[in-house]
């Protein structure tokens, strides 16, 4: 009994100290992103930057948001002698070739790309289409996303910067008042880009490319050897890969897209999974090179780590949870402090729970979402249910690792947009329910 | 028509309260926008906060006497059989409190309309698992700490829980929170509201909200302890325990922002010099 009851004290401590770590973080990046007098923002280069442009835009079966997307795309404002399209038809099998030749043929810079073998997945697609790209700037949508007029200039502003080799735009729902989840993912959406991203981009250390809405440099990508076609998060892998080869991602709060969420939790589920398991697969791939980085200081390593091993926070809730538990059935353990510490600080993770509410909340004030700060407390809904899905996608992650087997593979997030309701490139930026987001 | 980004010098900023032809100001685009936090603001948070857990560390005995009595008076009134108190450590440095006791029955002398209330709550959690996906995870683990309940308890039928253990806890998180909480909701309330003496309010209502919401907690706990052992306890303490402390501090933080949100809206132009 002594044994087990020293073994609980143990998993409990080192639970607290990892939960009030990645809390502190949380409290630090909030009060940095309030605190912000001046942004970094690339805005004044806007227009006197202009590389020659490929947008890339994979789609899978997007006969949705196809058109949408190409539509916006053809009536922004870069200059058109610089800059190709380039929609990746992976091997679709409903009308997205058919939506997407027939803007080939009335727009002479949208070029096709039309795979029908080869691995699945986005990775695989890109690693395909990006060898004959010539261009100096690829910039990357999904195929959900409507940019707005000025959006690429502003992407191709921080390249500017020699040592940019990536740059990340916010993403921002636009489906918010759709369903419950989609109300809350937008919660998280805001603390993640306007306090997040924009802290960590001003505390010096780097911006996390997320694969859209964002792009990369031709030769920085190729420098570090192109996409990672294994990953299930090629914009996570080639952060790190770039970071490590001495390239910095940059930030743009200001580059504003349109994304939708997922509005059911078993969508929402399987995109999460995806996330962990190819921020986890980062983690393991890059801990040694980072440990080892000649480009890093001490505390972009550590901020490397915290970020490549945020998922782990909810494995060491749930084993803190257990450990109370057994705490609060072993008699012998009801006379020591230790008990009320753990239920208090780790068993409802007062810390670290509301230390996100509080980047959520930070996010929320400066974007001036009056009514939806409201939902907030609904949030632990998503809380658990994330925690849920996070440890499941561990353990699938790791018992892979150690017993072989396919793993997880490449899920498309499935588009509950009805097809053309997105107006060509005006969607969201002038429908009502986005007006307070665009405040 | 309106010039969208005419700025007339001399103007003032609007205050919200009139209509005005054009618009006399450009505000700032989300993306720049920032608090002006004062230092001094930062310093007043951190001094009251340092104020109020003294006072709580201080005045922990008479707190924890007050606290008990209104435990027992509720429980009184709600027809929940208090058996007495007992003294209870709580911390070094903090004299024993006096926990309210009920009779605890073992496993043994639980009930039959508590063993049927058990299975009704396992049947229940179990179809609103398979109906909602959000809250699944959170409702598989309330039916695991059921279930791990009932098996600690039908293996180890002499385990024992008295009201006292339970009150010693009790104590002990809830100082714990008191003493911890005004540093959370100065940094939560003062530095966000643009109004110091609106955040100073929200200070003090988060701290008295807590004590009061804990003698609830507590006399629900302890009917729970009384009429069913320790049953359903588990579950029961993950939901007015800690938990609980979270969900109302969520509340009056999100009231809070909402509340900032519009008065930051009221006085858009002079958003960076709020405070």
């Amino acid at each position: 009994m002594g044994f087990i009851i020293l073994t609980a004290r143990i998993l409990v401590a080192i639970s607290m100290l990892v939960l009030t770590l990645y809390a502190v973080r949380h409290y630090w990046f909030a009060f940095t992103r309030l605190r912000m007098r001046r942004p970094k923002d690339t805005m004044e280069l806007v227009g006197f930057v202009m590389p020659t442009v490929t947008v890339l835009v994979p789609m899978h079966n997007e006969e949705k948001v196809a058109a949408d997307i190409l539509q916006a795309l053809v009536e922004n404002d870069y200059d058109q002698s610089k800059l190709h399209i380039i929609p990746i038809n992976d091997r679709s099998d409903d009308g997205t070739a058919k939506i997407i030749d027939e803007f080939a043929a009335r727009h002479s810079i949208i070029k096709p790309f039309h795979r029908t073998g080869g691995q699945g997945g986005k990775p695989a697609a890109l690693v395909e289409v990006t060898r004959g790209i010539q261009s100096d700037i690829l910039l990357m949508f999904d195929a959900d996303y409507v940019p707005g007029k000025g959006m690429l200039k502003m992407l191709v502003a921080p390249f500017a910067d020699p040592e940019i080799g990536a740059v990340m735009g916010r993403v921002v729902p636009y489906n918010v008042g759709d369903s419950l989840l989609s109300g809350l993912l937008s919660l998280e959406r805001a603390a993640g880009y306007q306090s997040a991203q924009q802290s960590r981009y001003n505390l010096g250390f780097t911006a996390q490319f997320g694969g859209t809405v964002g792009g990369v440099r031709r030769t920085a990508l190729e420098a570090v050897g192109g996409w990672n076609p294994q990953s299930l998060t090629e914009d996570t892998d080639l952060t790190f890969a770039m970071l490590l080869n001495g390239w910095r991602t940059a930030y743009l709060n200001r580059a504003e897209c349109y994304e939708e969420v997922p509005q059911t939790w078993s969508v929402r589920r399987r995109q999460l999974m995806r996330w962990v398991m190819g921020h986890t697969a980062c983690l393991h791939d890059y801990w040694p090179d980072i440990v080892n980085a000649k480009f890093l200081t001490v505390r972009e390593k550590v901020e490397c780590f915290f970020l490549l091993g945020m998922y782990w926070t909810a494995p060491w809730l749930v084993i803190g949870w257990i450990a109370s538990l057994v705490l609060f059935f072993t008699i012998e353990a009801h006379y020591v402090p230790i008990l009320a510490i753990a239920m208090t600080l780790l068993g409802y993770q007062l810390f670290s729970n509301q230390s996100n509410f509080v980047e959520i909340g930070s996010a929320l004030l400066l974007d001036g979402n009056k009514r939806r700060v409201l939902l907030m407390p609904l949030n632990l809904l998503n809380f658990f249910a994330n925690i849920g899905a996070t440890c499941h996608a561990l353990l699938q992650f790791y018992s892979t690792r150690l017993f072989g087997g396919n793993g997880a593979s490449w899920y498309k997030t499935h588009r509950t947009r009805a097809a053309g309701s997105g107006s060509g490139g005006s969607f969201g930026l002038n429908s009502p329910k986005e007006k307070e987001v665009e405040d | 028509m309106e010039n969208r980004l005419d700025i007339r010098k001399g103007n003032q900023p609007s205050n919200g309260k009139g209509r005005s032809s054009s618009r006399t100001h450009i505000f700032p685009h989300r993306s720049v926008r920032f608090s002006d936090i004062a230092t001094g603001r930062i310093v007043l948070a951190l001094l009251l906060a340092a104020t109020m857990s003294f006072i709580m560390f201080h005045f922990a005995v008479p707190i924890m006497r007050i606290h008990t009595n209104l435990a027992i008076g509720l429980a009184q009134k709600l027809d929940l059989p208090i058996v007495g108190s007992k003294s209870v450590d709580v911390f070094n440095g903090i004299e024993p409190a006096q926990a309210p006791l009920t009779s605890v029955p073992r496993f043994e002398q639980v009930g039959t309309a508590a063993r049927a209330a058990w299975i009704a709550a396992v049947v229940l959690l179990t179809i609103l698992a398979l109906r909602f996906q959000l809250i699944r995870s959170v409702l598989v683990l309330f039916i695991l700490l059921l279930l791990v309940s009932a098996v600690v308890n039908s293996i180890f039928e002499r385990y024992e829980f008295d009201a006292g253990v339970f009150g010693q806890i009790w104590y002990r998180q809830a100082m714990l929170v008191w003493i911890l909480l005004p540093w959370f909701t100065s940094f939560l309330f003062l530095i966000f509201q643009p109004r110091m003496l609106e955040g100073v309010g929200w200070i003090l209502l988060s701290q008295l909200y807590s004590f009061a919401f804990s003698v609830v907690r507590m006399v629900f706990a302890m009917g729970i302890l009384h009429y069913s052992g320790l049953l359903f306890f588990p579950t029961v303490w993950f939901l007015v325990g800690t938990l609980a402390e979270l969900i109302f501090l969520l509340q009056f933080y999100s009231i809070s922002i909402y509340r900032a949100t519009g008065k930051q809206y009221q006085a858009r132009s002079s958003w960076a010099s709020l405070f």
